[in-house]
């Protein structure tokens, strides 16, 4: 007989859904990954890149609990680049382009060599739901699927449109068909859901670019890595820059009511961070150069994707413009650009698990909750799957970007695509890349997420980390030894008298760099180490004094709210605030502070309130 | 249930022309239709004349006003009544509310309901009880420019810097990979120049300003016999002084606030220095030093018949004093000699050359001469903006995430002083300093 009881239902399999299922099949739970179509599983839907500021922290987050996204992105990478490099170690970021192909080989192949974890294909029409309780997933053949836990990870599918200019037709995004069916069960259902929309630019052929006149960027060497895991590698290329002309703008400024989102077409919100092409001509009318990144999609085609030109205009329209850009005089457009607009449910009717506060059972993950990204859906998929697999796991915004990023959306909600940045996170400077191993290891290694190669990678990496600490700690420097040589040579650094080694590192013009270079106990492998152990050193005060605010936080995330609260009955709080908490139904106190309109005078009446009622009901 | 209504007399206990009770909170609207009926529709903001009955009997004549939620003193319906000033009157009509479903309020809380409903900040708040408690026309000139919003609109200012600041940081920091904002370094240091400017142009107001609350502060040692207590009594009488006892003195030293043209000035006179060779008593030491560091100035009073220079310059050495004036005393019976700058020669009994030293109080005092915005202060401002102004200048040192950093503290700060964010426990420290009424 044909198994159709699963633990785990994933509905989408977009990088929400792929991550979720290798998570919960990793949680040892029977896990279904059901899509309209496998073979576009890990399909990168707009730009081939991985990572980016804010991003690349969430990838490594990603990887601290063995997910699927850093692997894929490893080995699929063609071009590593270090973004933030001389603005601080807590903003700097990774950023991988891949190719297309083989980043979907990886995701598939890694899916299924998992255990656990099955898949299937046909688009899904229904969520069955009895006494607020999803139980199964009907397909459109008919087929029923049950399991007590379903997540939605369906993306901009759910009544996709796309827009060209004038012309609009149905789907999730190009050549694919849009969840319709789905979507109009799911409006049945007690969710809030608005609009959104994003773009993406033209593809042009590699052949009709004129490389001679581009800048090129090169790949950075020693390339970093997302995954502990992969040390495989593909080969590197390069990526190029061109700008757009006063040309540009003049065609753009010509046809501007031609494109869908200036004709009136487009009713969803656009990100205002991602502009598309048509915008910036708008908003940054002064401006006629506007940068474009030529990013390869892939080592075996001769695809471009131009990072900076999303655009909604007719395609002859996107012809012209593309062709005034130096070295695109002559680009045949693979494919055309386009906006998308799409359904979302409101995140706010998640709690911080991203279970539906009305339907038990139900999970929702990645765009659906009106975000933007891979990685932003990916850490979605996988908090979901922990969750939905049994464990309570909600982290805080102190101890990772997948925290903020949550927490932002179910207590905030959104009402643009949420896409994430460093200034979304307080406590930036504890939540860097370099350490999102040592601050997730805890939790990934107790949930049972990692497997024995990877807890013994990181427990030695974090053991010699300990150990060169300790060396160094202990280590004096005389002005006759190599390193005050070499600081006096190279950087003017004169020492008079015996100095620590660890008082050194903190002078802000004394790097890691210096030391491994003529240090004789220090070798070139550890200088990433070394890095870790100089911003440490550097960002002491820095970091106690965030540590000590964190710990105000998580004093305040450990009161917890009760979920049969009574705002209404508590006297002292304005109607305002009653209506926000209400409707929000934050679970502790400190997801109550970050709500917006809820004052400080407001959390300490709610605070007296709980003591009182707590202290009644232990009475 | 919604907000409880509370109740509480508005004016001074005790006998008066008029009295005014006041009650805030939803069932003000019901008490107001309770104690004075009347078949017409309720004009908010309406002096009405009504008669006000007492089991069934008419007790007074008095002026009711309502004010209707949110443009009222609290932001919630406020009624106010005018009675005739007698406690015992005040106190029916108080109990009369309590009946009708009104409490009594507790200190500070209606001040605090302002504060929670968002018609004041919490420096206005603070304004609030320092104009109640202000006892010079300077005072009350600055804690009106405080609770009309003038430091509150300084620090607005500094934050809308920072602001912009920070927009421009960040844009650095997240969006280095796109080109949509074009900001440098050089336009972020100027800023910050900026910033820091204004900030230590309004930390120095505040300093004045918490000056302004305090007052000067004048302490008088010296020998057991030399006069202080007939100085003090001398200054005290003086005409142009107006003296006011202050409660909770030390156990030994006694102040008493005297006001010089509008400026307050508060006196602490110390228990006597036995001798000044026997100057062992390490308590009394200690604790006289204790009292001349709190003073802004010392008067070291000597008998100008018995003691000399070098006694007074013991007594400096001795007390760590920074800021002094010799005063011998006894005038009357003395000869006359050579005086430095800072010497006097007083008679507190016959009053000759009181005015001499007045003149130099007030001279002292010359810093508080104050121009027409400035604003009271706390010292817990002044702090703040110190706080807030070391950040801003670390801030232009550091690198980039770290003056993102150091731009939010000093924000931080800022926020701290309005309210907007604060320890839990400080709202409740502030408004418990607060009387009932207010």
């Amino acid at each position: 007989m044909y198994h159709k009881d699963f633990e785990v239902i994933v509905v989408g399999a977009g990088h929400a859904g792929v991550e979720a299922a290798y998570c919960a099949a990793r949680l040892n739970k029977k896990t279904l990954l059901i899509t309209h179509s496998i073979d576009d599983i890990g399909m990168m839907s707009c730009n081939p890149a991985i990572g980016g500021i804010g991003k690349g922290h969430i990838v490594k987050e990603i990887d601290a609990f063995g997910g699927l996204m850093p692997k894929a992105a490893d080995m699929a990478a063609i071009h590593y680049r270090t973004l933030n490099e001389r603005k601080g170690p807590a903003v700097r970021a990774t950023r991988a382009q891949s190719d297309r192909q083989l980043y979907r080989k990886a995701v598939r192949s890694l899916l299924d060599r998992q255990e656990n974890l099955y898949l299937f294909q046909e688009s899904v029409e229904d969520i069955v739901v009895q006494d607020n309780q999803v139980s199964a997933v009907v397909t459109k053949s008919g087929n029923r699927f049950s399991s007590k836990q379903i997540i939605l990870t369906t993306g901009t599918f759910l009544a996709g449109k796309i827009l060209i200019g004038q012309q609009s037709f149905s789907g999730g995004r190009a050549a694919s068909p849009a969840s319709v069916a789905l979507s109009e069960s799911l409006r049945q259902l007690p969710l809030r859901f608005g609009r959104l929309k994003t773009g993406t630019p033209a593809r042009i052929c590699g052949r009709s670019i004129d490389f001679s006149q581009l800048e090129r960027q090169p790949s950075t060497d020693p390339a970093p890595r997302f995954s502990s895991l992969i040390d495989t590698a593909v080969e590197k290329v390069d990526c190029y820059i061109t700008h757009t002309t006063k040309k540009t703008k003049e065609i753009i400024e010509e046809n501007i009511e031609k494109s869908a989102m200036y004709s009136g077409l487009i009713e969803g919100v656009g990100p205002r961070y991602c502009p598309s092409i048509e915008d910036k001509v708008v908003k940054f009318h002064e401006r006629d150069k506007h940068q474009i990144f030529l990013e390869p999609e892939g080592l075996s085609v001769s695809e471009y994707y131009p990072n900076g030109i999303s655009t909604s205009l007719p395609f002859d329209i996107q012809v012209a413009f593309i062709r005034t850009i130096p070295g695109l005089e002559n680009a045949w457009l693979t494919r055309s650009g386009y906006a998308i607009e799409y359904d979302y449910f409101d995140p706010r009717d998640l709690y911080s698990t991203l279970e539906s506060k009305y339907i038990k059972g139900l999970y929702l993950a990645g765009q659906i909750n009106g975000t933007t990204g891979y990685e932003e859906a990916a850490a979605q998929g996988l908090m979901a799957a922990i969750n939905a697999s049994g464990y309570e796991c909600v982290l805080r915004r102190d101890q990772a970007y997948i925290g903020v990023l949550i927490d932002d959306l179910v207590t905030l909600g959104t009402s643009e695509p949420y896409r994430m940045f460093t200034s979304r996170a307080e406590f930036r400077l504890l939540l860097r890349e370099d350490n999102a191993h040592e601050r997730l290891f805890p939790i990934a290694s107790k949930l049972g997420l990692l497997n024995k190669e990877h807890v013994s990678i990181i427990q030695s990496r974090m053991d010699a980390l300990d150990q060169l600490m300790n060396k160094i700690s202990n280590q004096c420097v005389q002005p006759a030894d190599k390193l005050s040589q070499y600081l006096l040579a190279e950087k003017g650094i004169k020492l008079d008298k015996e100095v620590q080694l660890l008082q050194l590192l903190k002078r802000p013009d004394v790097t890691a760099k210096d030391l491994v270079v003529s240090l004789d106990f220090l070798m070139e492998e550890n200088e990433e180490l070394m890095s870790q152990i100089e911003v440490k050193v550097k960002y002491q005060g820095y970091i106690d004094r965030q540590i000590l605010e964190a710990k105000k936080l998580s004093d305040k995330e450990s009161i917890k709210i009760p979920k049969n609260i009574n705002y209404e009955g508590i006297s002292g709080l304005s109607n305002e605030v009653k209506q926000k908490l209400i409707e929000i139904k934050p679970q502790t106190i400190g997801q109550a502070c970050r709500i917006s309109g809820v004052t400080p005078a407001a959390i300490s009446i709610l605070l007296v309130y709980l003591k009182h009622h707590t202290q009644r009901e232990t009475a | 249930m919604n907000k409880d209504t509370i109740v509480a007399r508005a004016t001074a206990n005790g006998l008066s022309g008029i009295s005014i009770i006041r009650v805030s909170g939803d069932k003000a609207k019901f008490i107001y239709e309770m104690l004075f009926p009347t078949k017409k529709e309720i004009s908010p903001r309406y002096a009405r004349f009504c008669y006000l009955r007492h089991d069934g009997q008419i007790i007074d004549h008095c002026i009711s006003i309502f004010f209707s939620a949110p443009t009222s003193a609290t932001g919630e319906d406020v009624l106010e009544i005018h009675t005739h000033g007698n406690p015992v009157l005040s106190e029916i009509v108080i109990k009369d509310c309590i009946k009708l479903g009104a409490r009594l309020a507790q200190p500070g809380e209606f001040t605090q309901r302002a504060f929670l409903n968002g018609k004041i900040d919490l420096v206005q708040a603070e304004a609030t009880a320092d104009l109640i408690a202000a006892a010079s026309e300077i005072e009350i000139k600055s804690a009106a420019q405080s609770l009309t919003g003038q430091f509150s609109k300084k620090l607005d200012v500094i934050q809308s810097e920072i602001n912009k600041i920070r927009v421009q940081v960040e844009a650095l920091i997240d969006f280095s990979d796109q080109d949509i904002t074009p900001s440098d370094l050089e336009n972020i240091k100027t800023y910050t120049q900026k910033a820091v400017k204004i900030t230590r142009e309004t930390l120095s107001k505040a300093r004045l300003g918490a000056k302004v609350r305090q007052g000067l502060t004048v302490a008088i040692i010296g020998p057991a016999n030399a006069g202080k207590s007939s100085l003090l009594n001398a200054l005290t009488q003086e005409d142009t002084a107006i003296v006011t006892d202050i409660a909770g003195t030390t156990r030994d030293a006694l102040k008493e606030r005297i006001y010089l043209d509008g400026l307050g000035v508060t006196i602490i006179d110390t228990a006597g220095i036995r001798d000044t060779d026997d100057i062992v008593e390490k308590a009394g030491i200690e604790r006289t030093k204790t009292i001349t560091q709190l003073a802004n100035h010392v008067l070291i009073v000597l008998d100008g018949n018995k003691d000399e220079r070098e006694k007074a310059e013991t007594i400096i050495k001795n007390y760590n004093i920074a800021s002094s004036t010799v005063i011998y005393n006894k005038s009357d019976l003395m000869k006359k000699e050579a005086l430095l700058a800072d010497e006097i020669n007083i008679s507190a009994k016959t009053g000759n050359a009181i005015d001499t030293l007045i003149t130099r109080l007030k001279n002292i005092s010359g810093q508080f001469s104050v121009e027409s915005d400035q604003f009271i202060a706390r010292e817990r401002h002044v702090e703040l903006l110190k706080t807030a102004l070391t950040h801003l200048q670390e801030s232009d040192h550091a690198i980039l995430e770290v003056r993102a950093h150091e731009l939010k503290l000093a924000q931080l700060a800022l926020d701290q002083i309005l309210g907007v964010v604060s320890a839990d426990d400080l709202l409740g420290q502030i408004f418990s300093t607060f009387c009932v009424g207010k």
